[in-house]
């Protein structure tokens, strides 16, 4: 009886949270009324305060169930019983430091302890300011979260009260570059930066990466440390939150027009409301900006977009995430991974300053994907793997 | 220009033409997900930039002859066919998990041979090219540069991985000093090339490691047969005559010193025997290291019963000096290796100090044989190796992407040698270096040390043009090498880098030996599919 009444209990929760409706979708959001209404051809009206957008399904790249629940959608992260980094109220969420938002819009969206590790393809293209490209690399990348006393077997007694989360990339293609990687150890404390290896064939060592490279580009693409695995804050950064708004996009930029990589289904946050962060280097520190304004919706705790300003307030870059969620990622046993999961998803660079841009999105998705406890050994790195699933 | 070379020119400037120009290709040709095949052309060319010659005794001619040196040095033309299969054992026994197979060949070929005009090494292609022009044909390349270059199998049960195979065992910690890094030897054919993967000799080796812990791995090593470090002029023909005599453009004085002594430079002929360990039980080499994270201290310790990675020229009479000498044996001998390393990478909160990593290395090295005096008959030696090196990004807050520094300082110090020298002659208390041309300014003492210093930069978005400059000091000979090299990736196919060589010092150093060896030299890298 017992059984049938848990099974009974987790079939209802499973429907709550796969279903979300308008009836779900919070009333206040930062202290103003939240609504959304229905309208003509799959549209939606969303009001938040004063404010107001138009939600329409005409971006070829929405998947099927965000096409058809539309900003209601985002209700779903907001649904009482899921595990951190979505454990509180959106009145509590609208009160978190600046800080402590910022890491669950990305190092806890990106590397969600909620799942034991995941895996995917980072495909990074490399295009120059004619449109043509200029490179494409793919990495294999493994990662875990560990806050929460979650998956402690995959670390050792030293690191598990310091150690946040770890991520390894591998590099697959070009051949050049085939079989380097290295791993990142990132920490709780806010005075430590994340530590860092590199693997490089050529030599067949694993050799400690002269840091501190958090705002140093990543091998080969257009993007920094701080964008791929230096995702919490960072001791060297200023975090403050400057306001509230309600998300709209302009298809014109580069990543959110209708047909922007159509093949790469996700979803933005047009009807979010997203906290502003803004983050600036400390006094006496040497950044690649001077000012950093980063989007971060209070539903589904999800990076929206960033833009990078100089010294000067001149635009220097613009980053679009699009969101992507468990609807087009498998478990290990070949069943459907909950929606609520997340993995990084895609980003759309844009590169004011050099006019080069980056288009980026994972593939190849694996939550959970059964990882040995070694698996973010140096050792490993030794191996070069050049396919996801090499640790079975 | 003969008929062949000006073909074999031809053809060789159409396939650079076409890999720069010609956009094709790609993806590595995958039959399915589990096998996967990869092809890439790699060139390099060395040009000298001096106008020298130097002198060498003739073997044929039992005289010394002066000669112009070459300006093209090397022109090696490699492709590289990589086979990768999974094999999918965890279907078979779950317990012995996913195990592959690689396969790499590396046919080679030297195109300077095609240029008999200019004088090296063209000029003595006779002598040479058995050994240094090409690896489709004999054996002995084989041993140092062979067509099957790396092939095993990995095979990784829970909490293990082995590689059994024909393969390369990085240790330590160390750039360019090798004090535990010597279970691969070295192809010496170039000593200025960087990637280790270019000249070290793969070994046949059962690579044993179990990982007790998360961080912690033991590694267990039995390597049945033994290869040794090689160089130009270490070959001899059948009759044990030093064919090679000092016609390979890097060829050490060292070594060119006794060439023309074993070819009569004093009257006498001395042939070389080669006496090489055969048996692949009570010959082989075994090692055994244990690494691990303590405080964040990546540390290893390492034990390994080997043999000399050079061969050792044993006068059968005892001395070199002796009138009864008739022979040479050339062999290794047994040795210990025994040290460790270990990095540590600062992050404590300080500006300034965060993101400094420190390394250390450190070996003794038990039973090795150093040539003492100016006679230089070889004795049993014991000596301490240590490195310590510093890594940081320099420039941070100056440029977009700043300057990787790596400094490290080296030493080697004799803290045993045996009293019975057998007549080393003057200068007993010394050991010749590779650039003993028979002076006392080529003899190191017990201590000898030098440093290196190591840039790197990137620039353009994807970093796709890279600096480098690499420096080295030597502090007792005070002699010079400097590197400065800038590579270009023209596309994902297709990589260029120009670079040169530059030595300064006397000409017995072991660095300054090479002046009339500074050059420039151009690569090119184009993955095939």
């Amino acid at each position: 009886m017992k059984t049938l009444m848990t099974m009974v209990v987790g079939a209802a929760s499973l429907l709550l949270a796969t279903a979300a409706s308008a009836a779900d979708v919070p009333t206040t959001i930062a202290g103003k009324a939240y609504s959304i209404t229905p309208g003509a051809g799959g549209s939606y009206t969303v009001k938040w305060g004063d404010d107001s957008v138009t939600w329409e399904p005409n971006k070829k790249w929405y998947h099927e169930p965000f096409k058809k629940a539309g900003p209601t959608y985002y209700a779903k992260w907001t649904e009482k019983g899921l595990p951190f980094p979505f454990d509180l109220s959106m009145e509590e969420r609208a009160k978190l430091p600046a800080d402590e938002l910022y890491d669950r819009c990305i190092a806890w969206h990106y590397y969600g302890s909620y799942m034991k590790g995941g895996a995917d393809m980072w495909n990074n293209l490399v295009v120059k300011p004619d449109g043509s490209l200029r490179e494409k690399q793919y990495f294999m990348e493994h990662y875990m979260a560990f806050n929460g006393k979650k998956n402690l077997e995959f670390l050792t007694s030293e690191e598990r009260d310091d150690v946040s989360h770890k991520y390894m990339w591998i590099a697959v293609e070009p051949q050049e570059v085939r079989g380097q990687g290295g791993v990142t150890t990132d920490y709780y404390a806010r005075e430590k930066r994340p530590s860092d290896t590199l693997y490089l064939p050529t030599v067949r060592k694993v050799r400690r990466l002269a840091g501190s490279v958090s705002k140093q580009f990543f091998p080969a693409t257009i993007l920094r440390y701080e964008d791929v695995s230096h995702v919490r804050a960072l001791p060297d950064l200023d975090y403050k939150i400057v306001g509230h708004e309600l998300y709209k996009t302009d298809p014109k930029i580069h990543g959110e027009g209708p047909n922007d990589y159509p093949q790469i289904t996700g979803f933005d946050g047009i009807g979010e409301v997203a906290a502003i962060i803004e983050i600036t280097p400390k006094p006496g520190v040497s950044w690649w900006y001077g000012k950093r304004k980063f989007w971060c919706g209070l539903q589904t705790l999800a990076f929206l977009h960033s833009e990078e300003l100089d010294e000067k307030g001149a635009p220097q870059r613009y980053v679009v995430h699009r969101i992507r969620n468990g609807v087009d990622a498998k478990l290990p046993d070949g069943k459907q991974a909950p929606d609520w999961y997340f993995y990084w998803g895609a980003l759309w660079v844009d590169d004011k300053k050099s006019g080069f841009k980056g288009d980026m999105w994972a593939s190849d998705m694996l939550f959970d994907p059964e990882f040995p406890t070694s698996i973010f050994s140096n050792e490993n790195l030794l191996r070069e793997p050049r396919q996801l699933g090499w640790w079975k | 220009m003969n008929r062949l070379g000006r073909t074999a020119s031809t053809v060789r400037w159409l396939i650079v033409v076409s890999c720069i120009a010609v956009p094709w290709a790609g993806h590595a040709y995958q039959l399915s997900d589990d096998v996967e095949f990869r092809a890439a052309y790699r060139g390099e060319n060395y040009f000298r930039t001096t106008d020298t010659d130097h002198t060498f005794f003739d073997l044929r001619r039992n005289q010394f002859v002066t000669e112009k040196n070459g300006i093209l040095m090397s022109q090696r033309n490699e492709l590289r066919l990589d086979a990768e299969i999974q094999l999918h054992t965890e279907q078979l026994w779950p317990w012995l998990g996913r195990s592959r197979a690689f396969v790499q060949l590396r046919p080679w070929y030297d195109s300077a041979f095609n240029w008999p005009e200019d004088a090296t090494p063209a000029k003595h292609q006779r002598d040479l090219s058995p050994f240094w022009e090409r690896n489709l044909r004999g054996n002995l390349a084989n041993d140092y540069d062979p067509l099957f270059r790396e092939y095993y199998l990995d095979i990784a049960p829970k909490g293990f991985f082995f590689r059994l195979g024909r393969q390369i065992i990085p240790w330590g910690k160390s750039d360019g000093v090798y004090m535990l890094d010597i279970i691969n030897p070295f192809n010496l054919r170039n000593p200025t090339i960087f990637e280790e993967e270019n000249f070290k000799i793969p070994v046949w080796a059962a690579n044993l490691n179990w990982k007790p812990t998360i961080d912690s791995n033991l590694q267990v090593l039995y390597i049945p047969h033994y290869f040794s470090n090689v160089w130009g002029g270490i070959n001899v023909d059948r009759n044990g005559r030093s064919v090679e005599m000092r016609s390979h453009p890097w060829t050490y004085n060292i070594v060119g010193f006794f060439n023309d002594f074993y070819n009569g430079e004093f009257g006498f002929k001395v042939p070389v025997e080669r006496q090489l360990p055969t048996d692949p039980i009570g010959d082989a080499i075994t090692g055994l290291r244990w690494g691990d994270t303590v405080r964040r201290v990546n540390y290893t310790i390492n034990y390994l019963y080997t043999w000399t990675p050079s061969l050792i020229d044993f006068p059968d009479a005892g001395s070199f000096l002796s009138p009864n000498l008739k022979r040479v044996f050339r062999r290794p001998v047994r040795e210990h290796v025994v040290g460790g390393s270990a990095d540590y990478d600062v992050n404590m909160g300080s500006e300034w100090l965060d993101g400094t990593v420190f390394r250390v290395e450190s070996a003794f090295t038990l039973g090795d044989q150093y040539y003492k005096g100016l006679v230089g008959n070889p004795v049993d030696t014991d000596h301490w190796g240590v490195m310590a090196g510093i890594d940081k990004n320099i420039l941070v807050d100056y440029l977009e992407r700043p300057v990787f520094a790596s400094v490290q300082y080296w030493h080697d110090l004799v803290i045993d040698v045996g009293k019975n020298c057998h007549g080393c002659g003057p200068l007993a208390g010394k050991y010749q270096d590779l650039g003993f041309e028979g002076g006392s300014v080529g003899l190191r003492n017990a201590y000898k040390s030098l440093m290196t210093l190591y840039l790197y930069k990137t620039f353009l978005p994807g970093d796709t043009l890279i600096g480098e400059f690499f420096t080295l000091y030597e502090l007792q000979f005070a002699d010079w090498w400097v590197r400065p090299k800038v590579t270009y990736k023209i596309n994902d196919l297709t990589t260029v880098a120009v670079g040169s060589n530059i030595f300064a010092g006397g000409k017995q150093t072991p660095y300054g030996e090479w002046k009339d060896n500074t050059d420039m030299f151009v690569e090119l890298r184009r993955t095939l599919f």
